[in-house]
């Protein structure tokens, strides 16, 4: 090439660059303009940038103040919610996060009692207080729609002199947020999760990553904060609590069920107990044609066969599941080996993975072990039918894991669902969480890849969990549902709730 | 059959087969990976992203993808460091330094991948708070600098040390000679040692599992989590089901005829290499 077309070339080059460079920032800066929101009083009907809109309550006006439902705020102003409430249940304080700026939420918060308001950390008085009308919370309108920088202007009816309309012209802002998630943690629901993230993103548009490197790499890569979420199968131990090093959430999305699986001739359906499965994997059961199998197996032929039992290698969750089991229903078991990711196992063969353990299994006669349920059907693996606390025996399902969960659970649902006490559960069930730092401003994280992230989980939690049956996943009690949804609603960004 | 004639038939016999036993467990590897891939090879594997697990079809496009880029962007970053390294040790020969340097490349290319994947996953990845398919790349580089590097070396030293002195003789520069003179001549062989060490990092799995992370969608942007094909190879063969255990093969079927051709494209400039120099 010539030295003049180099130069042609190069100069193309800065050009194109610079073209890069501004075209983006220019376009951004056209975006920013206004939305124009009326209310009527005493009418559910609002028009929102000119199109009709329905309340879920009548806007009306108290002390010379126009209050509105809380929902609509969120909705038409984008504001993030979230409550707090007195033991009785009822709200005693509404926090807002209003974006103020493309990367800022500017954190409101109302007491319904008080007409002291905080305006990010700042006390501001009110001349009317947020109340309660047929059970919603009603806000100040001018007070908020002033936060955000808008123009509030009335009509008034000639015949009465009272407000009969409110116009608000309020900037709108754009938060750019990414279509890009990632995530790593547990295997035993990858196949959930690859199923839902691929759903998730043809119909929202978000592309979540998901990559199975086990319960413990999960938890690990969280730490780092290398990834926006983690995912694992045991909820944080106190040291890995203290490690994090700030409060993160556990939001459960299917309920599993580890089964045993056994590699013997004629594929018969065993029955096993918690006494039995614990002397088998302490070694004190060491053959098929033991009594106290035979005992519990009337009518089938057991092999004069040793036993050779197969657990995980790696630390799993899947482990902490199945050795949490035996704890709790195995006073033995608890005592010698106990609960873990990775426990010292008196006797055995070691795989790595769930696969791994499959594996083992479909290759040594007279092999057991234990793995998620998915892993046993997709590989046509047999499994044992668990008799659980009632004395019933309990085939591995969706259903019979999913009873499991259907016990009185704690606010942030890190509970064990083993042994459970319900009569038709299958005892060795559990949830799998999603783990997320309740603080989403941390290590330069953006406004948008907080909304991002919550916007996925609340996908999870409600239209996600039809995937969960079609893949034998157990769908998450409504009860439990309702619990999770209310820690991510407690999510927050620079300590103001993050908008929907 | 004196003891001699004896000897000398057994050790022959050990010999050979050790040199057949050689080329039988390529062809078996080869025959298995081979018998085992091609059945699962279609179009699509070639141009779709994968499936969601438990449903049929999909491909390793973006696994495809991802180890073109990651392995080129390697290159890129590692060629210049290797190749000025090889330069300096060779000129340098028998200097106490280049000594060193030799000794440390050599070192490196012993260092476990595991090692070389801590290392990237440590200093980039939680540095900068992302995977990226970037700091694989710069993972990959630490091992392609030293094989470059002391290929370089080799095939400049075999450079006829006549003809640098021509050159000299001709009043050459040293910065001349080189360039015009020893690189030059080894350009082919330089090309080929680029060759084997990017075959060398293209099947390296260990790094990518710290640094790449892996993804299920075809990526572009080098700052994001890409798959490669070694990568996507574990996931599939450690998944449940049976199809991706099949598409693990076909992968592994890709990934070797790939290595392969590098390896095979290098091995042929070599021997261009040697006839020029006859």
């Amino acid at each position: 090439m010539s030295a003049t077309g180099r130069r042609i070339l190069s100069i193309v080059l800065v050009a194109l660059i610079a073209i890069g460079l501004v075209v983006p920032g220019a376009l951004a800066a056209s975006a920013a303009s206004t939305k124009t929101i009326v209310l009527t009083m005493e009418s559910t009907v609002a028009t929102v940038a000119g199109s009709s809109v329905t309340l879920d309550a009548a806007p009306f006006v108290a002390n010379g103040r126009t209050m509105i439902p809380i929902r609509f705020v969120a909705e038409t102003m984008g504001a993030g919610v979230s409550y707090t409430t007195k033991a009785n249940g009822s709200v005693s304080q509404v926090s807002l996060g209003l974006p103020d700026s493309p990367t800022t939420l500017k954190a409101i918060t109302l007491s319904l009692s008080s007409t002291t308001a905080t305006v990010d950390g700042q006390p501001v008085t009110l001349d009317t207080t947020p109340t309660i009308r047929q059970g919603r919370t009603f806000l100040p309108i001018r007070f908020i729609a002033e936060q955000l920088g808008a123009k509030v202007t009335y009509t008034t009816d000639p015949s009465t002199g009272r407000t009969k309309t409110i116009t608000i012209v309020l900037p709108i802002v754009n938060v750019n947020v990414p279509t890009q998630l990632s995530g790593a943690g547990a295997t035993f629901p990858l196949p959930l999760y690859t199923r839902m993230f691929d759903v998730y993103n043809s119909s929202i548009g978000t592309r979540v990553n998901y990559q199975g490197i086990g319960s413990g790499g999960g938890i690990k890569a969280l730490t780092d904060k290398t990834v926006d979420f983690g995912a694992s199968d045991a909820f944080l131990t106190v040291a890995e609590t203290n490690a994090m090093g700030a409060p993160v959430l556990h939001i459960p999305t299917c309920v599993g069920a580890v089964v045993l699986t056994y590699n013997l001739d004629g594929n018969p359906t065993l029955r096993l107990d918690a006494k039995t499965v614990s002397d088998i994997y302490m070694g004190t059961i060491t053959n098929w044609r033991d009594s106290r199998i035979a005992a519990l197996n009337p009518g089938v032929t057991l092999p004069d066969l040793t036993i050779t039992t197969i657990h995980r290698s790696d630390s799993s969750g899947t482990t902490s599941i199945f050795t949490s089991y035996l704890t709790a229903a195995v006073p033995a078991w608890k005592s010698t080996v106990g609960a873990g990711k990775a426990v010292s196992w008196p006797t055995g063969l070691g795989g790595s993975g769930n696969a791994g353990v499959a594996g083992l299994v479909s290759q040594h006669k007279g092999a057991i072990g234990y793995v998620e349920l998915v892993y046993a059907i997709s590989s046509n693996l047999p499994f044992a039918t668990m008799r659980n606390s009632s004395g019933n025996f309990i085939v591995p399902s969706l259903a019979s894991s999913g009873r499991a969960a259907q016990v009185q659970l704690p606010d942030d649902l890190k509970v064990l669902l083993v042994n459970s006490n319900d009569s038709q559960a299958y005892p060795i069930s559990a949830f799998t969480w999603l783990l997320v730092y309740r603080e989403q401003k941390y290590a330069g994280r953006t406004l948008g890849q907080a909304i991002a992230l919550k916007q996925m989980l609340n996908w999870v939690l409600t239209t996600g969990q039809s995937v969960n049956e079609g893949l034998g996943y157990g769908k998450l009690p409504e009860a439990a549902v309702q619990k999770a949804q209310k820690l991510v609603n407690s999510m927050t960004y620079n300590g103001a709730p993050i908008p929907d | 059959m004196t003891r001699r004639t004896f000897k000398n038939n057994v050790m022959g016999l050990l010999v050979a087969a050790s040199a057949g036993l050689l080329i039988a467990v390529l062809a078996v590897i080869l025959w298995h990976i081979f018998i085992s891939g091609i059945r699962y090879l279609n179009w699509d594997f070639f141009t779709k992203a994968p499936a969601p697990m438990g449903e049929s079809g999909g491909g390793v496009f973006n696994a495809i993808v991802g180890t073109f880029l990651i392995t080129f962007v390697a290159a890129a970053i590692g060629t210049p460091f290797g190749i000025f390294a090889g330069i300096y040790v060779s000129e340098h020969r028998g200097q106490r330094f280049a000594d060193i340097v030799r000794l440390c490349a050599d070192a490196l290319q012993g260092v476990p991948s595991i090692v070389i994947g801590i290392f990237g996953y440590t200093f980039l990845v939680v540095r900068f708070r992302s995977y990226s398919a970037l700091s694989a790349s710069i993972a990959l580089a630490f091992m392609f600098v030293p094989t470059t590097a002391r290929v370089t070396e080799e095939v400049l030293n075999l450079v006829p040390s006549g003809l640098k002195e021509a050159a000299y003789a001709l009043g050459a520069r040293p910065s001349s000679v080189v360039w015009n003179v020893s690189i030059k001549t080894a350009a082919s062989g330089i090309t080929s040692g680029l060759m084997t060490s990017m075959a060398r990092v293209a099947g390296e799995t260990a790094p990518l599992l710290f640094t790449a992370f892996g993804s299920r969608y075809i990526e572009w942007n080098m700052l994001r989590p890409m798959s490669a094909l070694p990568l996507q190879i574990y996931i599939y063969a450690s998944s449940p089901y049976p199809a991706l255990q099949q598409q693990a093969w076909s992968a592994a079927f890709v990934l070797v005829l790939l290595i392969l051709l590098l390896q095979y494209g290098a091995k042929h400039l070599i021997a261009r290499v040697l006839r020029v120099k006859a």
